[in-house]
């Protein structure tokens, strides 16, 4: 099928969207048609939306790749939000069919209390599929820590550096979720939070922080006071005088 | 601040007044920010929260906006008073449900609201009465402005103002209206204007925010994306779908007169006939009466009721107001025979009188 402009793109509806679901579903390349219960453009068999159980199951006409399962074409492109967690599953038709009516069966056949109370691994879960894994990128953050990983999986990012330690991979999210990667509004004018390096900088102060409690506990508080003094001079040159940056090592 | 007070004054968004007030509630500005040399609320520890709270709170405090504010820590509210607060739009129901140091920052006339350690750092507020985004838009910028020159606000000359969640970055600017739809529910056209507002990247969400359930067909339209364009044309691409919806919500309403007017008139009746003498009635039922009657008023079918009571009655019937109104904590049961015993006095007190509540 040609993919021309007016075909659909990957498409994704979940009922209720909430941020976490954006997130998800850019960081899983979808675009989401509907904020409400039904995905109105891809009604009539091609998607299949279960809001209470927050997965979509769709067909785009614009991703070509295999079913998990055989050597079909995948039609059924399904995303599992279950607490957070993003899990894919490319499916043919009929394994499509198994899958969804296995997990029904599943979950009628279980009470809340007793799904919860599983552990991963149960009959809902399945593992995760190659694609995921490659974009599973265990690369942390030098200031907070937080993996790209843990951040798919949350929604939410660890500091402001990220964006800068993330960017490659957050690029083509951003541009998913706003269809711009550029700034054009407001910008600080205040002179010094306006600069860029100002939070290049001060953002170093987290790593710092980091690095000092490490140090701390190593009881090698020669260094902890060196990296504590490395913190004022940064907050000293960026926050003027004020009742912040005490730190108290 | 008492919040006690507060209970007895209504707020902005309830105040029922401003231009086109009859469909639009309130509008209603937030910008989120952080500051630049501290982990993201979710990441951050327990003293790096407790850290932020006072930083802001001091440098906040310290700007000719901040003597206008009334700092409320409320990390040590109690539950209802949070719920209060949540019932007011002051906060969200994130940041009342949040754990460790947290606070919201409010002036005297409930328009501004400054939220501290919700996702964000910090989420600034600003809500007008009616139709009035560029109003709040004016204001929200004049207070972000004051801030930044004391706080150094995380930044990305690429990206923008830099948020904890990707969905807010550039601008951190989320515009968006309340607006009072019960024709357009009644006549079954809700959904396709939902469809429509979607694919021009609107989101719609109900009385509470994200998650929320639609509620007395009470709708709050806002903007989806917030990178890529300028905040002003943020606000005017919310703004301008606005008397769009006011159009057909009119257009549906005089339908509704010229058509099923014995229907409606019956069924604003019957909703007014159950909130004059029922004797125990839930948050949920009182908001769907409360908005046909409103509807009514509007309509003409109802000539003693004053839209001014009906918006007040919309927040104090909710459970934390009623409690507080009350002064004594009630369960769900309680609360209900209470609301119910609260809406007969009211409407007992005759024309527009406004509520013997002490």
């Amino acid at each position: 099928m040609a993919d021309g402009p007016e075909t659909s793109p990957k498409r994704l509806a979940i009922g209720r969207l909430g941020n976490n679901d954006r997130v998800a579903a850019a960081a899983s390349g979808w675009e989401e048609c509907s904020v409400f219960t039904a995905c109105y453009d891809c009604e009539g068999g091609r998607a299949a939306v279960d809001p209470s159980r927050r997965r979509a199951a769709f067909s785009p006409t614009s991703i070509r790749m295999k079913c998990q399962h055989c050597d079909k074409q995948a039609v059924f492109h399904i995303t599992e939000l279950e607490s957070g967690a993003v899990r894919e599953l490319h499916l043919c038709e009929d394994h499509a069919r198994s899958y969804l009516n296995q997990s029904e069966a599943a979950a009628e056949g279980e009470s809340e209390e007793e799904s919860a109370s599983k552990p991963a691994g149960g009959p809902l879960v399945v593992g995760q599929t190659a694609d995921e894994l490659a974009l599973l990128d265990q690369r942390a953050c030098d200031m907070c820590g937080i993996t790209f990983f843990e951040f798919r999986n949350q929604g939410r990012l660890g500091c402001p550096h990220d964006y800068v330690q993330f960017e490659k991979e957050l690029e083509p999210l951003i541009a998913n979720i706003h269809g711009a990667t550029e700034h054009t509004g407001r910008r600080p004018s205040r002179g010094a939070s306006g600069l860029p390096e100002a939070t290049a900088d001060l953002t170093g102060v987290i790593g710092l922080r980091k690095q000092m409690k490490e140090s701390i506990s190593r009881e090698d508080y020669e260094q902890a006071r060196d990296q504590r003094d490395a913190i004022r001079a940064i907050e000293d040159r960026w926050l003027g005088a004020g009742p912040a940056g005490k730190e108290n090592p | 601040m008492k919040l006690d007070a507060l209970a007895q004054s209504i707020g902005e968004w309830l105040r029922g007044t401003g231009p086109e007030s009859d469909i639009v509630m309130s509008s209603r500005v937030r910008l989120a920010r952080n500051v630049a040399h501290y982990p993201f609320v979710s990441r951050a520890s327990e003293q790096d929260r407790a850290d932020v709270e006072r930083f802001l709170r001091e440098r906040i405090a310290g700007t000719p906006l901040g003597q206008g504010l009334e700092y409320i820590d409320v990390g040590r509210l109690e539950e209802i008073d949070r719920q209060f607060l949540v019932e007011r739009q002051l906060i969200s129901r994130e940041h009342a449900e949040a754990q460790g140091a947290r606070g919201v920052a409010i002036d005297r006339m409930e328009q501004v609201s400054l939220m501290i350690n919700e996702e964000d750092h910090l989420r600034i507020q600003c809500m007008h009465s009616g139709l009035d985004l560029k109003g709040a838009w004016d204001q929200i910028r004049a207070v972000d402005d004051q801030i930044e020159k004391v706080v150094p606000y995380a930044f990305h000359p690429r990206y923008g103002y830099l948020t904890a969640c990707p969905t807010n970055v550039g601008t951190g600017i989320r515009v968006s209206v309340m607006l009072h739809l019960p024709a357009l529910v009644i006549t079954r056209q809700i959904d396709k204007v939902f469809r429509s507002l979607h694919k021009i990247s609107l989101a719609v969400r109900g009385l509470y925010g994200e998650g929320s359930q639609a509620m007395g067909d009470f709708y709050q339209i806002s903007n989806q994306t917030t990178l890529g364009r300028s905040e002003e044309q943020l606000v005017e691409q919310v703004g301008d779908v606005v008397p769009v919806l006011i159009d057909y919500e009119r257009r549906a309403r005089e339908f509704l007169v010229r058509e099923t007017q014995q229907n409606v008139h019956d069924q604003v009746s019957r909703a007014y006939g159950i909130l004059r003498t029922a004797q125990t009635i839930s948050a949920e039922e009182t908001m769907q009466l409360l908005s046909r009657v409103r509807m009514g008023v509007l309509l003409g079918l109802i000539g003693d009721v004053k839209i001014a009571d009906i918006n007040s009655l919309l927040v104090r019937t909710q459970p934390a107001h009623l409690q507080k109104l009350r002064g004594i904590e009630l369960d769900t049961n309680d609360r209900n025979i209470e609301r119910a015993r609260y809406l007969r006095q009211h409407f007992e007190g005759g024309p527009g009188a406004p509520s013997s509540v002490n």
